[in-house]
């Protein structure tokens, strides 16, 4: 990853999608939903040596190898829920883009089901 | 990481409203309105291909 490269190439989308907004704007959201696709695609792949970071250190730390893939789970939920619900948003369609946050929180919540269960049977073992 | 694609989508987005706005003073604007159209599809093909990628990339990252 050349951070250089992924700078220029956000200012360089927002520059064309602003020359194209002028001529046909329709144009311009297609361009400013590329450049999104591009730089995330662009960035993504270097999230995963953080993501091998924090896998060996909860492997370390004694922790359930299975919480953290919940918790990574939840986590890529909510990444793709931000690019889809801003691009909605970019595109003029808001009540669109609260759909997919709420969708996004459900599924969420639904994926950390497990982690909640375990809990509460811990509490009720307890008392 | 291609930067050629914003171009592209750009020069088909000026080339379809030259010729909408040649095609609208010629008098012919059912053709003028398929052609805006179908630019519109060619470029949401071309966005499509990218989208595609990055979801395949977020589902190997987080193994959703």
């Amino acid at each position: 990853m050349n951070v250089g490269i992924i700078f220029a190439l956000g200012i360089i989308a927002s520059l064309m999608a602003i020359t194209v907004s002028c001529i046909r704007p329709e144009f311009s959201k297609m361009i400013g939903l590329c450049g999104s696709c591009m730089l995330a695609i662009s960035i993504l792949p270097s999230l995963s040596k953080i993501l091998d970071l924090i896998k060996s250190s909860a492997d370390k730390g004694g922790i359930n190898e299975s919480y953290i893939t919940i918790v990574l789970k939840c986590a890529g939920i909510a990444c793709v829920c931000a690019i889809c619900a801003d691009t909605c948003r970019d595109m003029g369609q808001s009540a669109i883009a609260t759909k997919l946050e709420f969708a996004s929180r459900i599924a969420i919540i639904i994926t950390a089901i497990p982690a909640i269960t375990a809990l509460l049977t811990l509490i009720e073992n307890t008392i | 990481m291609d930067v050629n694609l914003i171009f592209q989508i750009a020069a088909i987005g000026i080339t379809v409203a030259v010729i909408y706005h040649l095609l609208v003073r010629a008098g012919r604007e059912d053709q003028a309105m398929l052609i805006s159209i179908m630019g519109l599809i060619v470029v949401m093909m071309m966005v499509i291909t990218q989208i595609k990628v990055l979801f395949d990339t977020v589902k190997t990252l987080f193994d959703l």
